[in-house]
């Protein structure tokens, strides 16, 4: 959808965490297949909150209903350690109102409701790393217009003063 | 700044089943201030959308005259930047994968949709693009900001180097070196602030023993007071030539200023002609700087020469009157000191000058010394060389003997 190629230095990092094993592998899974995004798969919630405090991610896609800490208290704490990181939250149907009513306290990019497509969440994932890079990109066009506009003000001023 | 932001999103939306678009529409009016295209005909929606900025596009996949895909295939052809969105039917949601590759989906939504999933997608299409276009915005930005700064600096290090080019033709202007002639002997000094000036000064041989003199000053700065310069330049040595007198000369010169400079513009001189067979010294002034006389045998030893007289270019003829002229008589050991009016500036920002006749006191004093050492020594007690100077300073000392 961009009309230039994205410029990749490193690969995206998605980090999953579902208390089941069996949904983290299968996503994972399917990602290694379909994508060249790194993936760190967690099924504790607390682990992964350890792991935010070192390694930088690009997505966290999380469960809802988890034994030790729901998936928006999750949420919470982990836009706290990493605030850039886009948020997906998987909700099953029943717990669907929560997740929609705490949408914009958490910042969710959206929420994916089990049982879940893999290519609905090939999309979104690629959409939120899209968007991701596209603001990257335009801090850092803003940073060199910055620093261009600054050249021709210096240029111009020296430029006055010759003719003086 | 950019009109789209203000503009409410356009989305287009396209569904055979009324009650489908019916209440996407109400969902979109009533909680988002999306603006809502809804057509129930793909083709009409086609025939629609070319003449509207559409925002995201949002259709379903199973219609009678033209599928969802191929509907939003032909919408990608002139509007290929809009995110599209396929609304698939549980049963034909494995058909609707299948082809998403050929049509590039921002994403697909099941039916029945969920109220709060479908705003939460059109916010992230809409945003998106939003983004995108910023980004382009920036891009066209930078693009013309590194263009301008590019040819700025090419034209900055282009008139650099036309600058110096200046300079040198300027410092072209001014005489090499002068040389002793008959029993005169010269003395030069010069102090430039570094900008191109409108100083100038010159000497004349007219003769084995006589010369003309003179120090200008064209008004400003810059381009303009340096081309002034060469105007006198050149009409000072050709009336020399001629065996122009030194008022002469300056009527002359006032009447083919006023012809060539700008109206602004003006110059103010004192020339001399100079005969050492009768130690005669003839000066007129355009209201240049009075020439200090050091003489050996008077008493009060230095002062000044004194001649009234209005600057060229300034008035037409009829109204400039002849300059002052004056003829004197030099004793040997006499000295002439002659110097622009940068020499009489007393502070940066030109507020104040001197008056010419601060400078005798010191002039008295060192009246005596070697010509280079007087000027250096007269250069050092007005700050020369201690201080940024407003204007450039030229010294010129001719000494009789």
């Amino acid at each position: 959808m961009t009309s230039e190629p994205t410029e990749r230095a490193m690969p995206q990092v998605v980090m999953i965490i579902d208390d089941e094993p069996m949904v983290t592998q299968s996503i994972k899974n399917f990602l290694s297949l379909e994508t060249d995004y790194e993936i760190i798969a967690l099924t504790s919630p607390m682990a992964a909150l350890e792991t935010l405090k070192t390694r930088q991610v690009d997505v966290i896609i999380s469960d809802y209903l988890m034994p030790d800490l729901n998936g928006i208290d999750f949420f919470l704490k982990a836009k706290e350690i990493q605030p850039q990181a886009t948020r997906v939250l998987l909700t099953g149907y029943a717990d669907k109102e929560n997740a929609i009513k705490a949408i914009n306290d958490v910042g969710l990019y959206q929420y994916i409701e089990k049982p879940w497509e893999n290519e609905d969440l090939r999309l979104v994932l690629r959409n939120a790393i899209e968007k991701r890079q596209l603001l990257r990109r335009l801090e850092v066009k803003v940073a060199e217009l910055d620093r261009a506009s600054s050249d021709l003000k210096g240029l111009y001023s020296d430029l006055l003063k010759a003719f003086k | 700044m950019n009109p789209t932001t203000t503009r409410r999103p356009t989305i287009l939306l396209v569904d055979d089943d009324e009650i489908v678009t019916k209440a996407i529409v109400n969902l979109l009016e009533l909680e988002t201030d999306y603006r809502t295209l809804a057509f129930q005909n793909p083709r009409t929606a086609l025939e629609s959308a070319r003449r509207e900025t559409i925002d995201c596009v949002i259709s379903d996949f199973l219609m009678p005259d033209m599928d969802g895909l191929e509907f939003l295939r032909e919408f990608a052809t002139f509007a290929p930047d809009v995110p599209r969105i396929l609304l698939t039917g549980y049963a034909d949601k494995e058909n609707a994968i299948a082809a998403i590759n050929q049509v590039n989906l921002y994403q697909y939504l099941e039916k029945p949709w969920d109220n709060e999933n479908l705003k939460i997608v059109l916010r992230n299409a809409v945003g998106q693009r939003t983004l995108e276009q910023q980004l382009s915005e920036r891009l066209r930005e930078l693009d013309l900001a590194l263009t301008a700064r590019d040819t700025l600096q090419h034209s900055a290090v282009e008139m650099e180097r036309e600058l110096a080019l200046a300079q040198e033709v300027q410092q072209s202007i001014l005489p090499r070196g002068l040389v002793d002639h008959g029993r005169f002997r010269f003395y030069h000094r010069y102090y430039p602030t570094g900008l191109l000036g409108g100083d100038y000064y010159d000497v004349a041989t007219t003769g084995p023993n006589s010369f003309n003199a003179i120090v200008a000053d064209v008004a400003g700065h810059g381009v303009p007071a340096s081309l002034g310069t060469m105007l006198v330049k050149v009409m000072f040595w050709e009336a020399s030539q001629r065996g122009q007198t030194s008022e002469g000369m300056l009527r002359e010169m006032n009447r083919r200023l006023l012809h060539f400079m700008a109206r602004h513009q003006y110059v103010t001189a004192f020339v001399l002609n100079v005969d050492g067979e009768t130690s005669r010294v003839n000066g007129a002034s355009a209201g240049g700087p009075h020439p200090v006389i050091l003489s050996k045998t008077k008493l009060r030893r230095a002062h000044e020469w004194r001649l009234n007289g209005l600057p060229l270019g300034a008035l037409e003829e009829k109204l400039y009157s002849t300059p002052d002229s004056q003829s004197i008589t030099l004793e040997p050991g006499d000295r002439i000191l002659m110097y622009t009016d940068g020499l009489l500036d007393t502070r940066i920002d030109e507020g104040e000058s001197l008056d010419s006749k601060e400078l005798l006191p010191t002039l008295d004093e060192i009246s005596g010394l070697e010509g280079n050492e007087l000027l250096d020594r007269l250069a050092k007690s007005r700050g020369i060389g201690s201080r940024a100077l407003p204007d450039d300073v030229n010294l010129l000392l001719i000494d009789f003997d």
